[in-house]
């Protein structure tokens, strides 16, 4: 008899462009579960960049308030092979590398200086958020993370109007949150 | 300041100008707006562009692909010789498991070169064209892991 775990992800398509289906998910999950706890979060250097306080522009087009832990790009480059097997039909580079611990996150921001689509894989241990909003006269869309899972988004970085405004916080737990902007061959 | 495309009399090439006089040959006058927005594209590639059969400014997505490849082995070949060098320090100190990591990556960088682009139909998708590989200082990355410096 042969039996077969069929492992689940959550994923949210923002902006209606399709999430990429990945291929080799519970391979992908597994390099990322690691990274998402205190010990390596504590190992690595936590960037805490703090330029605005409360007054957070919703055009920021960077994050003017962010905290989370970098991974180096010498750990990084082994998770490569990994995501180009798990997402064979795309060409990418690596836009975000966080761990986020409990209490970071990264405030409202555009990125509409680096126009393109983008899929955030992540990896979540405890209560976490992505929120999205096309206009600042808009509320925030709330996106929980799929807890001890993955949950993959999608959405396009517009240099345009409407903008993706959006957000993370992270209340508990570690997430770990690799960012890929893509072309689709 | 006015921006412009002109096409240059003696090679029929077209250019990019600024100027506060109205250029004699030009074919296309815009807006500060329009530069940084409708025409972004066609400034960057304006060598890659041509007039259609109604004098409308197009892009040759074809030029713009070899454009693009062109940058693209120039970097990869940029980052070959960073990782030609690390690759020689980590033999000569006896770093078997990275000189085995240094050798995949140029194999990566490699084939990335020889991937089928031609389903990109769009400037933007072609500005976006890159591998992972690509974004890493590897000269930072291996000082630390060598040397720990």
């Amino acid at each position: 008899m042969r039996s077969c775990i069929v492992k689940s992800y959550t994923e949210y398509d923002i902006c209606d462009i399709g999430v990429p289906k990945p291929v080799k998910t519970q391979e992908l999950e597994e390099a990322l579960k690691p990274f998402a706890c205190k010990e390596v979060y504590d190992k690595y250097i936590r960037d805490i960049d703090i330029r605005s306080g409360n007054k957070v522009s919703p055009y920021d087009i960077k994050a003017s308030n962010s905290i989370s832990a970098k991974i180096p790009d010498s750990d990084l480059i082994r998770l490569f092979p990994i995501l180009k097997k798990a997402f064979p039909g795309l060409q990418f580079r690596i836009s975000g590398q966080f761990i986020y611990g409990p209490g970071d996150g990264i405030s409202e921001h555009t990125n509409a200086n680096d126009p393109t689509n983008v899929i955030y894989i992540t990896y979540a241990t405890g209560k976490s958020k992505f929120s999205y909003r096309f206009s600042p006269n808009n509320d925030f869309i709330d996106t929980y993370d799929n807890i001890n899972g993955l949950t993959l988004r999608s959405f396009v970085a517009s240099s345009n109007e409407p903008f993706t405004h959006h957000k993370v916080e992270c209340e508990s737990g570690y997430r770990v949150s690799i960012g890929l902007r893509y072309v689709q061959l | 300041m006015r921006y412009y495309i002109e096409k240059d009399d003696e090679s029929d090439v077209l250019l990019f100008t600024t100027s506060e006089d109205e250029p004699s040959n030009y074919i296309l006058k815009m807006t500060e707006d329009e530069v940084y927005d409708k025409y972004s594209n066609h400034i960057k590639y304006i060598e890659c562009c041509y007039l259609d059969e109604n004098n409308k400014l197009q892009i040759d997505l074809v030029k713009v692909l070899a454009n693009r490849l062109d940058y693209l082995e120039h970097m990869s070949n940029s980052k070959i010789k960073q990782l030609r060098k690390m690759l020689g320090e980590a033999s000569a100190i006896g770093r078997s498991d990275i000189v085995e990591e240094i050798v995949e990556i140029i194999k990566e960088i490699k084939l990335f070169l020889t991937a089928d682009f031609s389903s990109l139909k769009s400037v933007d998708d072609l500005n976006n064209l890159i591998c992972p590989e690509l974004n890493i200082d590897y000269e930072v990355m291996y000082s630390e892991k060598l040397y720990g410096i």
